[in-house]
């Protein structure tokens, strides 16, 4: 039998002022009724080009050629609006960001009820509903869609659905909204679903609940679904079978478990080795090299990244070579690379392999010992060698009070989002803090950097106390170096690259000869090549954006840098190099690091002692690796399990 | 050194080739726009250079040739005093863009500024400020100007302070708008903890990144002006004859609009001429510098 979805060469082509890119290139793939397929890839892979090709969304791109061949039909052929009758009866799809694909200004009931007034009245709508003139839409049917949403909503795990359909998206958290989107997009029954980054968005106890979904859904409804994820994690975890994208070709397909647990393509291997594990130790092997702007227009994508490529890889096409029933690779030089397993790794220097190997043991463990609860710890503290840089009893309180009348008739709402934290850091050592979105840790970071003024509490660096930002002096600044989550949000895309870090140079008062110096220097440091120095913001990749962030934050030698999710927006493979440009740095400038991030694998990566956060407090402490052993407060507990218990929760 | 200057000097290129690009690329999906650059500066060279190849003297008055229709000596004839008009044009040509400029260069500079400093104090400061543009929003602007220009008397200074009195809210609400989503970016918060002092965070991370939008205003706003300073001169507001302003030509020629067509039909033209070119202008900006349009072109 034919497959429900068949995509045969696909060519997808954008136009730009340099010139057409192509970002599908011959891109072929198949998903059956009830198969989970997972599209895997780093940014800039065409996948998501490729999805959205399915759906007909593929503009400002242009398909140029090949197929998609749909349950008998071809879809590149039909005209938009016959492709419309598709869209969302047949084929849905899940957007990425869940914050903005739902719209503010309607509930989600009602926009999960659109969906399913849209798909049923096919054919027989009035002309007063096509006008949309609500008075006199027919709304006899409205009540039975209330209740169909609410049952979708409490199909994707929506807890209390009867409350929750007239929420309006910014009522609920990041995971809900993903729901909701999930529930819309099942609204009309679809065939084929289409899930964009399902768990990029959210933290690592809400991606097991959405995927144990997912996969439920599949087996139940028997509907084909196609996720797409830079995580070949989420994808080993959810899917049947799997096909890794690469420079907008498919480069390897196959069985999930052959192609995870033995991958043939270079590429494939050096995504499966650069996941962050419970046995993962540093430094991470990293796949070299960066997705080049622009593919070469013969050859293997891969062959400029790849160490096993020939002049034939970069002169012809590699041959697609079937290496078990279902397996299939693009790779001209097979044997080269099982013949060097596993993947090489970047070769650390000596000094720094010692330094590694002596970091598990903290050189000061100011918090006591484990475990330990609340936040009694400010005694053990004083036993210790000062501290470096110390949170003393911080509570942040924001004011949620509706309106000023509020205010005026005494009815102050407060939300208290860090609740009496006490922490410190000692010198060359590194905290992290783990919690869930909506734990206060973002809080905490904004309070120790100063641009946030706490309710209560002090801040206190090398023994001296220090305020907010705008009372520190200068050397007080200098001495706290931040890197945020967001790179694109984090540096003015205005400046070039080259003037973004030296921003705090010349703040400092360095003259232009010195910081162009500083500026190379930090460029080399950070392992960015010099030629990215005049180029602009919107020129350069996550991973290199954030780079030129810990250029900027480490450029006036700051004692402690304090990283806000330093990973989350990026891919996994840019993730295992940045940690490890983390840990060369931190070893080279004997730099004291706070790490605030909900992803565990990089928390125990790189920390040496570990707080987590949740609601506001800090629940357990201790070393890292005891605590995500033999974790002893419930949070921990649900936290590790969803990051180790392979995405299985039972839900 | 060599390395980095040529370097940096690619780098200039880079950028300027972009730019070019993005002009380039407009004009061709958008011809108007060009039209509306050839007039603007066509009546720009013309207010410069003007005045020197033209052989009248504006206020010359020759009274044997009055109210000539339009010939080889006097192209757009002559009005009711023998002026040649085609030279009082040119001439007003100077005070229609003079006013216009430096109108609304007040009003981008004051605007601009109280935007950026409602934006980013927040709290009393905003409130005040704001209701303050609530208030002056509530009178319709050219009534206001009219109020402002009787009280203070008609002069062309006059109207000028009184044009620049009631026009700059616009650009505040539009600058405080900007501003307060670009103080959330973290880049601000960046520079706030390496001890940016207020103005240069000003200067450097919130001017540059709000002034797009006040750049299109401005330009459709130069059209406005041109356009209240011709109505204002018409009541006898602003310039006061034998001024060659545009307005009060068309106020003088009005009495002869049946015998003497040419006469209000000039100055009209040079009116609508203007305002359309700084309107067409305007338009093609708004596409040039639509952040939407630079990520299309850059999408690589």
């Amino acid at each position: 039998m034919d497959p429900l979805l068949s995509i045969e060469n696909l060519q997808v082509s954008f136009e730009t002022t340099d010139g057409r890119i192509t970002a599908v290139d011959e891109a072929s793939l198949s998903v059956d009724r009830g198969e989970i397929l997972g599209l895997v890839g780093e940014s800039g892979s065409g996948k998501s080009v490729t999805a959205r090709s399915i759906m007909g969304l593929e503009s400002p791109g242009r398909i140029t050629g090949g197929t998609i061949h749909y349950d008998g039909t071809e879809l590149t052929e039909l005209s938009d609006s016959a492709q419309q009758q598709y869209r969302g009866s047949e084929l849905a799809m899940v957007f990425q960001d869940p914050s903005t694909t739902l719209n503010p200004v309607f509930d989600v009931g009602e926009q999960i009820a659109e969906s399913l007034r849209l798909h049923e009245q096919e054919g027989d709508q009035s002309l007063l509903d096509y006008l949309h003139l609500s008075p006199f839409t027919d709304r006899s049917t409205w009540g039975d869609h209330r209740r169909q949403a609410i049952e979708l909503m409490d199909q994707v795990g929506i807890t209390n659905p009867d409350t929750r359909v007239d929420a309006y998206p910014h009522e609920l958290s990041g995971g809900m909204c993903q729901r909701a989107m999930i529930a819309s997009a099942l609204a009309a029954d679809p065939n084929l679903l289409i899930v964009d980054e399902p768990t990029t968005a959210l933290d690592t106890t809400t991606q097991a609940r959405i995927l144990g979904r997912l996969s439920q859904l599949a087996t139940e409804t028997d509907t084909a679904i196609l996720v797409i994820s830079h995580d070949i994690g989420v994808v080993a975890e959810l899917c049947d079978r799997v096909a890794v994208m690469y420079g907008g070709q498919v480069i390897e397909t196959g069985p999930v478990d052959r192609v995870v647990d033995s991958p043939e393509h270079p590429y494939t291997k050096g995504l499966v080795d650069c996941r962050i594990t419970a046995n993962s130790s540093q430094p991470l092997p990293t796949i070299p090299g960066s997705v080049p702007d622009r593919m070469p227009d013969t050859g293997c994508p891969f062959a400029s990244r790849c160490e096993h490529a020939t002049t034939a890889c970069r002169e012809s096409e590699p041959p697609t070579v079937s290496v078990d029933s279902g397996h299939r690779v693009s790779c001209g030089e097979l044997d080269a690379v099982r013949a060097t397993d596993p993947m090489p790794r970047n070769e650390p220097s000596a000094e720094l392999l010692e330094a590694t190997s002596s970091r598990p043991q903290p050189q000061a463990c100011y918090d006591g010992g484990h475990p330990q609860e609340g936040s009694e710890s400010a005694v053990a503290d004083e036993t210790a060698k000062s501290p470096l840089f110390e949170g003393r009893d911080l509570t942040k309180q924001f004011d949620c009070s509706a309106s000023m009348l509020d205010r005026w008739l005494g009815d102050e709402r407060t939300l208290t989002a860090v609740d009496s934290v006490t922490l410190s850091v000692g010198r060359g050592e590194t905290l992290g803090i783990v919690g869930e979105s909506g734990s206060g840790k973002s809080t905490l970071a904004e309070l120790l950097t100063g641009l946030q003024t706490p309710t209560n509490g002090e801040i206190l660096f090398d023994g001296e106390l220090v305020g907010s930002v705008d009372t520190r002096t200068t050397d007080q600044l200098r001495d706290v170096g931040v890197v945020f989550q967001n790179p694109q949000d984090s540096i003015n895309p205005q400046l070039t690259v080259r003037a973004a870090i030296a921003e705090p140079l010349v703040e400092a008062g360095w003259s232009r000869s010195d910081w162009t110096a500083r500026v190379d220097e930090l460029l080399d440091l950070v392992e960015l090549g010099s030629q990215y120095a005049s180029r602009r913001p919107h020129q350069l990749s996550g991973g290199q954006l954030q780079r030129v962030a810990i250029a900027r934050a480490i450029a006036l030698e700051p004692q402690v840098v304090v990283f806000d999710e330093p990973m989350s927006a990026l891919d996994l493979s840019t993730r295992a190099t940045l940690l490890n440009l983390l840990n060369e740095i931190q070893e080279r400038l004997d730099l004291t690091y706070i790490v605030i991030s909900h992803d565990l694998g990089v928390v125990r990566l790189i920390a040496d002692r570990v707080a987590v956060m949740y609601d506001g407090r800090i629940v357990e402490r201790g070393q890292a690796d005891l605590v995500f052993e033999q974790p002893t407060h419930f949070h921990t507990t649900a936290l590790v399990e969803a990051a180790t218990n392979n995405y299985n929760v039972n839900l | 050194m060599t390395i980095a200057e040529s370097t940096r000097s690619d780098a200039i290129q880079r950028r300027l080739r972009s730019g070019i690009e993005i002009v380039t690329g407009t004009l061709r999906r958008n011809p108007l726009t060009l039209l509306g650059a050839v007039i603007v500066c066509f009546l720009g060279v013309l207010a410069v250079v003007g005045p020197v190849v033209s052989p009248y003297d504006p206020a010359a008055q020759n009274l044997a040739n009055r109210l000539r229709p339009p010939s080889l000596a006097h192209p757009l004839g002559t009005d009711r005093f023998g002026r040649d008009l085609l030279t009082r044009i040119v001439y007003g040509a100077r005070f229609s863009l003079g006013i216009g400029l430096a109108v609304t260069a007040i009003r981008v500079v004051v605007g601009t500024a109280i935007g950026l400093m409602s934006g980013y104090a927040g709290g009393w400061v905003d409130e005040a400020l704001m209701r303050l543009v609530d208030i002056q929003l509530a009178f319709p602007g050219l009534v206001l100007a009219l109020v402002v220009a009787g009280i203070l008397g008609p002069s062309l200074r006059n109207l000028l302070i009184a044009l620049a009195v009631v026009g700059w809210s616009t650009y505040a609400r539009v600058v405080r708008g900007s501003v307060l989503s670009i103080k959330e970016r973290r880049y601000v918060d960046a520079a706030r903890l390496i001890g940016t002092p207020r103005r240069r965070l000003f200067r450097r991370h919130l001017l540059p990144n709000v002034i797009s939008p006040v750049i299109v205003i401005a330009t459709l706003n130069l059209g406005t002006v041109v356009l209240a300073t011709a109505g204002l001169s018409f009541i006898g507001l602003g310039a006061q004859p034998p001024t060659p302003e545009w307005g009060t030509m068309l106020a003088g020629g009005r009495q002869h609009m049946r015998q003497a067509w040419w006469i209000v039909n000039a100055p009209g033209a040079a009116i609508m001429l203007t305002v359309l070119g700084f309107n067409l202008l305007g338009d093609g900006l708004r596409d040039m510098l639509d952040p939407r349009q630079q990520t299309r072109i850059e999408v690589v």
